[in-house]
């Protein structure tokens, strides 16, 4: 139902109504507009901590998402009660994505999109961690991302092209 | 001899009373000088833990003006006059004080005080007679402890519009309380505000200011406290 956003960087200006409006038609597109969403945009600070909490790995990153349920690929959750319609949590990496796009001159808010395409697609269980499992989540964030062109008359692209 | 060695005629009589009851202009109660040696003591401590000797500027081309407890930052861009104003009375978070009183140890330096007083945000269009006012908090639950990192830095609690110009506040129009607000809604204002310059940097430099303003006054009551205390 609801996207709750959470600004808690300093690092890099964010434009938060263009966001919510993404993440909002790409959970759409997900066929799961009745389930909350939890975004937070974070520092490297806060990601490299979470990185290490949750992953070993303490280094700052893009996106971490933290599912609420665990679900296969290409599954909704099936809640009890109302408690339940929660897809999770998204933590953007906007200082780490920011200076990613200083380096390789593409757009921030484009790559923020897709970036959060890609940590909805987590949130219902895609993964990419073998080929047929990156496949199988390129293949919806291209579905949902080209919705959200026809949308908005972008051109994004999922951010897993050329994982494998 | 018959008589008793008089006493010496041109002293006069010490009166008997109690020295706390003593209230001749040629002694006052013990306490006070105690009490002014303490402050002497505690404002030269808080002159050596004194971050900004001078006040620290907010960045992006705000003026500053200050009236004792208040300060108002302005700044003027495109056709709008954009004011930030916040009171350092009561801006410091009771949860701060109390771990100070209950968690330091005698040789602990005492953890730094911060100040995030609310502050009001008004817009002023040139070509209007309205302005738009924003009434903005810093989250008190979780400035200084780790809930921080996930919330956002400050949020908007109220809106209104009042008339520009006019110093007293009208009850009578609408105010937008941002609790059950739509989000989408709410998110437009928060960018409204960046747009202006009023964004999580500036924020956090608002606090540094605060901060340093507040410190500045209570080291300034201190020393009045101690001058009054001294009078005689």
């Amino acid at each position: 139902m609801s996207v709750a956003l959470r600004n808690a960087q300093r690092a890099v200006p964010v434009r938060r109504a263009p966001l919510r409006r993404a993440v909002c038609a790409l959970r759409s597109a997900l066929g799961a507009s009745r389930f909350d969403v939890g975004l937070v945009c974070a520092s490297n600070a806060l990601m490299q901590r979470l990185n290490g909490v949750y992953r070993h790995c303490p280094e700052p990153t893009d996106v971490l998402s933290f599912p609420f349920h665990q679900v296969e690929a290409g599954e909704l959750p099936r809640p009890c009660c109302r408690g339940e319609y929660n897809l999770g949590d998204i933590f953007l990496g906007v200082e780490y994505i920011h200076q990613l796009c200083r380096e390789t001159g593409e757009d921030f808010d484009d790559v923020l999109t897709v970036t959060a395409a890609h940590g909805l697609c987590h949130l219902l269980g895609y993964r990419h961690d073998t080929k047929p499992e990156w496949e199988q989540m390129y293949q919806k964030e291209v579905q949902i991302l080209e919705q959200l062109n026809r949308l908005t008359g972008s051109r994004l692209r999922p951010l897993t092209a050329g994982l494998f | 001899p018959l008589f008793p060695t008089p006493l010496s005629l041109n002293s006069p009589p010490t009166p008997f009373l109690h020295p706390s009851l003593s209230l001749t202009p040629f002694s006052f109660p013990p306490g006070d000088k105690a009490f002014a040696q303490f402050l002497t003591d505690e404002i030269q401590e808080e002159k050596k833990i004194q971050k900004h000797k001078s006040l620290p500027k907010v960045s992006g081309g705000w003026e500053l003006e200050v009236h004792g407890t208040e300060a108002k930052l302005v700044r003027k861009i495109a056709g709008e006059k954009i004011t930030v104003t916040f009171n350092i009375n009561n801006s410091i978070p009771p949860s701060t004080e109390d771990d100070t009183q209950e968690q330091q140890k005698p040789d602990e330096q005492e953890p730094e005080l911060t100040s995030t007083p609310n502050f009001v945000v008004e817009v002023i269009k040139d070509d209007t007679k309205q302005t738009l006012v924003l009434d903005c908090h810093f989250p008190e639950d979780e400035i200084g402890h780790e809930g921080e990192e996930e919330s956002d830095i400050f949020t908007i609690r109220e809106v209104s519009f009042q008339p520009t110009g006019e110093a007293d506040w009208k009850d009578t129009n609408y105010t937008l309380n941002t609790d059950s607000l739509d989000w989408a809604l709410y998110d437009h204002l928060m960018d409204f505000l960046a747009d202006r310059g009023v964004d999580n940097t500036f924020a956090d430099e608002l606090i540094e200011l605060s901060t340093a303003l507040e410190h500045q006054e209570y080291i300034k009551f201190l020393e009045d406290l101690k001058s009054f205390v001294k009078c005689q």
